[in-house]
């Protein structure tokens, strides 16, 4: 997976860790099971504190999204296979989208360019097939 | 001379060289380690400064290569250590200076106004590091093991003394002399392995406009450079490669043959230079002679190469002797008067060193006293034969042994003008001796006035032979 930050962009260094982890995980180029580098090695290779690093590691964490383990080092838990979210989860996401489609809303975006930029987000993420099987994964589940 | 001298001969222009060159191939981006965006690459300071630093550089290396030369057997080989110092060190200022100067101007007008800084990385690299080609660690291993398992059972054959190092002693044989190659050779595998491993875990170089095209070269680079290096590491028991005959002298005629000297220590085996897979003839060390040694005939793409193999450890003992003054003359095809010894201390002198490390000695002040008196007496003798056999009307042996007596004065004549001979070729000129040549182009039917007109262009002094 690759992974690009911008240092001196307005979002935070750690929340764009995450969010670029969190994207890999949906878009299946970092399907569950696989494993990420250690916090101190990513902070290296990025240039960044280690203490950053460890800060995204941790709210991935605390999202179910990640484990870590001190032998196995950072393995992604979870991903689009591994079944549906829990409900309280998804009431607070829905909650958090609606504000950032009234973002949209408020800027004068048409109703049919939003609908139109989520199935184009969504389009881009690899569901499981309907049988059953992994489907549209770009990384190939291990 | 030592290696010392030899350092100074060597490094100091080499260094040179490679750092005045050093910012031609760096990234264009990154001109002396200043990182600039890349439609700045071609910004007036930054070429001015390559253009200064080149001048600067070449000049430091000029002052320093012609200083280590005027040192050239004065002095201390410290001397040497330091002028290659203050090169390195005045390069490195200059280069200093030049990154100071394009980083300054960086700044003043903000070149980066307006783009976004993008770190990216390859975590891939770190879940599934490129693998180290440790298969391609096996000929390097196999030398070794091979030359542990040949010195095991050669050990009760080898001489009570042996010859080490670069420098000319010698060492009672031991365990520990003997497998000291061995400990050479898992030095350098393992000192190449070591760094090539840290290679391996170091940050990837990785553009951040094109991560992933620039991960595939990247990993492809390096696995290309990881194998040419354990395979450069392997090569047995060649410590060195020169470039002799007449391409090294300058004196190369068009369709002169290559010939390349092969300086070996305590082994050569002719089925590497076989495994080489050119067309030729391939002889073993020894076959040639004790002087000549041994060599190959080769074609390599429709160009003759000669290789000729050497054995440091007779180099090493008749430049020894040839410093002392001390030389043997020796039978050998093509040398109508004789090789001498210090022909390979010439070699080393007139050879040009391609790959490792040889001494270069100066033409020894010893030899040029004594080499002259052996080369004239034998010139006196060979000329007094020429006188019987012209008396006995026999041809044939009154000019062999006129060409030995021209050619042993040629040989005089140049050892005692301290110059180098390494073959016969033309030394009949270089001695000044053409008025010989001219005599021998006239037939004549009287041997005795033949002989007594070279006796004349000769000028022996002494007639004792």
């Amino acid at each position: 997976m690759l992974l690009s930050i911008e240092p001196d962009g307005p979002v935070p260094i750690y929340q764009q860790i995450r969010d670029r982890i969190v994207e890999a995980i949906a878009g299946g180029r970092q399907p569950a099971g696989s494993g990420l580098p250690s916090t101190r090695q990513l902070a290296v290779d990025l240039g960044v504190n280690f203490h950053t690093v460890n800060k995204s590691y941790d709210q991935l964490r605390q999202e179910g999204l990640l484990r870590l383990n001190r032998k196995s080092g950072a393995v992604v838990q979870r991903d689009a296979s591994s079944g549906p979210p829990r409900p309280d989860w998804a009431e607070d996401w829905a909650t958090r989208l609606r504000t950032l489609l009234a973002e949209a809303a408020a800027q004068g975006m048409p109703a049919d360019d939003i609908v139109r930029h989520c199935r184009d987000a969504v389009a881009a993420f690899a569901f499981p097939a309907p049988d059953g099987e992994p489907g549209g994964g770009r990384g190939g589940q291990p | 001379m030592n290696a010392g001298t030899l350092t100074g001969e060597v490094l100091v222009p080499f260094f040179g060289a490679m750092l005045c060159i050093t910012p031609a191939v760096t990234r264009p981006t990154v001109p002396f380690g200043v990182r600039v965006p890349a439609e700045q690459a071609r910004a007036t300071v930054i070429r001015h400064e390559r253009y200064a630093y080149s001048w600067r550089t070449a000049a430091i290396g000029v002052c320093c290569t012609v200083a280590a030369l005027l040192l050239h057997g004065h002095g201390s080989w410290w001397l040497i250590r330091i002028i290659l110092l203050l090169e390195v060190t005045g390069d490195f200022g200059c280069f200093w200076i030049a990154r100071n100067k394009i980083s300054a101007v960086k700044h003043s007008e903000d070149w980066y106004a307006g783009h976004r800084q993008i770190v990216a990385t390859d975590t891939s690299w770190r879940t599934d590091p490129p693998r180290f080609p440790v298969r391609w660690l096996i000929p390097a291993l196999a030398v070794i093991a091979a030359t542990v398992i040949v010195g095991a059972v050669r050990y009760p054959d080898l001489p009570a003394r042996l010859t080490v190092g670069l420098g000319r002693h010698q060492v009672p044989k031991s365990a520990v002399s003997v497998f000291a190659i061995v400990v050479g050779q898992l030095w350098v595998t393992v000192l190449w392995t070591g760094l090539l491993l840290i290679v391996y875990r170091s940050r990837p170089d990785i553009e951040a406009a094109d991560p992933a095209a620039s991960t595939r070269r990247y990993r492809r680079y390096l696995t290309a450079v990881t194998q040419a290096v354990l395979t450069l590491a392997s090569i047995p028991g060649v410590v060195a490669v020169t470039l002799g005959g007449s391409r090294a002298t300058n004196t190369a005629v068009e369709g002169s043959d290559w010939d390349f000297g092969l300086y070996y220590r305590d082994r050569l085996d002719p089925a590497d230079i076989v495994a080489l897979g050119w067309p030729g003839r391939v002889f073993a060390p020894g076959e040639w002679g004790r002087i000549v040694n041994g060599g190959a005939w080769l074609t390599v793409d429709g160009t003759k190469v000669d290789l000729i193999y050497r054995d440091l450890h007779d180099v090493e003992h008749w430049t020894a002797a040839a410093e002392a003054g001390r030389f043997e003359i020796q039978r050998e095809v093509g040398y109508v008067a004789g090789i001498a010894t210090y022909v390979l201390a010439g070699e080393l002198a007139l050879g040009r060193v391609l790959a490792g490390e040889l001494p270069r000695p100066p033409f020894p002040p010893k030899l040029r006293e004594t080499a002259p008196v052996a080369w004239f007496r034998l010139a006196a003798g060979a000329l007094h034969f020429a006188e019987v056999h012209a008396g006995r009307q026999d041809r044939v042996a009154c000019l062999a042994n006129l060409g030995q007596a021209v050619l042993a004065t040629a040989q005089g004549r140049l050892a005692a003008a301290g110059e180098w001979v390494l073959n016969e070729k033309r030394i009949t000129e270089r001695a000044g001796l053409h008025a010989v040549q001219d005599r021998l182009a006239q037939p004549e039917p009287d041997l005795s006035a033949l002989v007594c007109d070279v006796r004349a262009c000769l000028q022996l002094t002494d007639t004792v032979w």
